[in-house]
């Protein structure tokens, strides 16, 4: 750092030492610290004055760089955070930005990571529910601005005769996910708890309707009738799909059939389905 | 002769303000009657796949211009540009065909990882020439001239070799692009590094600035810090009028970020913008004296007839 004071460093060398300053985890005197420099070695590189030191102007930079962060995924992870409490929400986001540090140029992306990272980490050890409530979370926020598609209508349906009706083919909008969480997350999310959700096995179906992201938990059968649609499908194999995650249970074609289409009109209704 | 049209008074389109926004101006009947002349976006918010954001961005401009501000190219980092990043901004701007394009002269990169903030230059040579290379870089890619934004600072280098305006006026020299004046952020660095704001701006080509930022800012006692969660203070608004004074009516938008208030609240801000403009371009008034320019200036400014 002396030399580095006497002459002046290249482009390279100065955006790599304040980005390593910058976005150490606990300010720019303890990263000095931490590299046996005084508070004063970066008074060669950032002209200081009586209002504020050298390193006192680059912590106003490192403050802006955490906090902008944590700001933004205290936003999208209000449930998370809400959990967490404050003060351990602040430190999972200390943690997760020293070992996933944003890569991608939208603020947008910079929780991708976080699920996958706050299940690994001590702080969720005696709350494994936490990981999945993160990733419904990061579900919402993905599909909020997720691909367009235009949605199959009811009015058009309609339109169709049966046998054209039950071999249309159509898929699941793209702006869709189907998680499988080894807990009841909805019922979490609805009334934040810090106890967390019965240890049931769930599946949730997180859709983008117009503008809006809706989930709901769904049944083994239309979970299984759901995986089939994420590629061209036409009704008719829908139906079959649904008879087959039944075929365990005695039960009447007739009323399989209806009740398979209970679940279509459903999905016609929510907005679901496009034409393949 | 000035290559980026002045387009009027506008905003930042602000997802508090979509509905409202776009009510009001469906409802306008005439051009004089619309909230505002154009729109701002930030680029990264819109460069997703779908959804409201994009759906709004569509609506809105099929009734106003709107103009494309970026805060990620990150043209001042020793990285190299983000192809990926070109891709996603050329297709939206094919999509939308903004009036302009612009970013900001910083860095907020480095070794593959992004900081999401606007860091500071040191105003060297070698950084002239690694930011007029890229921003070369970019406008062909890009096939337009594009403008480059002041950020507000709080700290400056020990080595630099030329001052904030000597560095914008020798960019746009070298490369052509355009200058976005942000006045706050002017004023915001006169502050925290204690130079004349009234000297940035004399310092700055006449003709290089094709569009203005006003904002607020917070003063934390020892520094000012830029946070676009208040109104345009004071101060600012007279740093404007020297502005409207040296470079002419150019396109001039409020920039409100945090503590968005109401849609009126920020459209008042850009009819006093305007009603200050025309005032300052009918000649009612001379230079305001906390910003009086050099003389120097005074010259350059009776001789041009400003």
């Amino acid at each position: 750092m002396a030399s580095e004071a006497r002459q002046p460093p290249s482009l390279r060398a100065l955006q790599e030492l304040l980005y390593d300053l910058m976005t150490a985890p606990a300010g720019v005197t303890a990263a000095l610290s931490a590299r046996g420099l005084p508070p004063d070695a970066l008074d060669g590189v950032i002209a200081g004055d009586h209002r504020l030191s050298a390193a006192a102007r680059l912590d106003i930079y490192a403050n802006m760089y955490f906090f902008r962060i944590l700001d933004v995924l205290r936003e999208e992870f209000p449930r998370t955070a809400g959990a967490l409490g404050t003060d351990r929400f602040h430190d999972l986001i200390t943690d997760y930005l020293l070992q996933a540090r944003p890569a991608h140029p939208s603020l947008r992306e910079a929780g991708a990571r976080l699920p996958g990272f706050l299940r690994e980490h001590a702080c969720a050890l005696d709350r494994p529910w936490l990981a999945e409530l993160a990733a419904l979370e990061r579900a919402h926020r993905e599909l909020f601005d997720g691909p367009d598609a235009e949605p199959l209508t009811l009015e058009a349906l309609q339109g169709l005769t049966p046998e054209a009706f039950s071999t249309l083919p159509v898929r699941l909008i793209p702006a869709h996910r189907l998680l499988v969480h080894p807990f009841e997350i909805s019922r979490l999310w609805e009334a934040a708890a810090t106890d967390g959700p019965p240890a049931r096995e769930e599946t949730l179906l997180v859709w983008r309707r117009e503008v809006t992201v809706h989930h709901r938990a769904v049944s083994a059968e239309e979970s299984t009738m759901l995986r089939r649609a994420a590629a061209p499908v036409t009704f008719a194999e829908l139906c079959e799909a649904f008879a087959g995650a039944r075929a365990a249970t005695t039960q009447d074609e007739a009323a399989l059939a209806a009740e398979a289409f209970q679940i279509l009109a459903r999905w016609v209704d929510d907005g679901l389905l496009t034409g393949a | 002769m000035r290559r980026f049209p002045h387009l009027g008074h506008g905003i930042g389109l602000r997802p508090p303000h979509y509905q409202p926004l776009l009510q009001a101006l469906r409802a306008a009947t005439t051009a004089a009657e619309r909230p505002v002349d154009w729109v701002e976006i930030i680029s990264e918010n819109f460069m997703v796949e779908g959804g409201n954001p994009r759906a709004i961005l569509r609506q809105v401009r099929a009734e106003v211009p709107v103009v494309m501000h970026g805060v990620s190219l990150s043209l001042g980092s020793v990285d190299p540009l983000d192809e990926r990043y070109l891709d996603a901004l050329d297709a939206l701007a094919r999509e939308v065909e903004p009036a302009w394009i612009s970013d900001h002269l910083c860095w907020s990169s480095f070794g593959g990882h992004t900081g999401h903030d606007l860091w500071p230059l040191p105003f060297t040579d070698e950084a002239l020439s690694h930011v007029a290379a890229r921003v070369q870089t970019v406008q062909d890619r890009l096939r337009r001239p594009i403008l480059v934004e002041n950020v507000s600072s709080y700290l400056q280098f020990a080595h630099a070799e030329l001052t904030e305006w000597q560095f914008l006026s020798a960019l746009v020299q070298r490369t052509g692009c355009g200058l976005l004046l942000d006045v706050n952020n002017v004023f915001v660095s006169a502050h925290n590094h204690g130079f004349a704001a009234g000297t940035f701006l004399d310092g700055l080509p006449r003709d290089s600035v094709g569009q203005i930022h006003l904002a607020g800012h917070r003063d934390e006692g020892t520094h000012l810090l830029d946070t676009h969660d208040h109104p345009v203070c004071d101060g600012v608004w007279e740093l404007y009028r020297a502005a409207v004074a040296r470079f002419g009516g150019v396109a001039t938008l409020i920039e409100r970020d945090d503590d968005i208030p109401p849609l009126d609240d920020v459209v008042a801000e850009s009819r006093r913008a305007a009603a200050l403009e025309r005032e300052v371009l009918a000649g009612a008034e001379a230079w305001p004296a906390a910003v009086k320019p050099s003389a120097t200036t005074d010259e350059r400014v009776a001789r041009d007839g400003v």
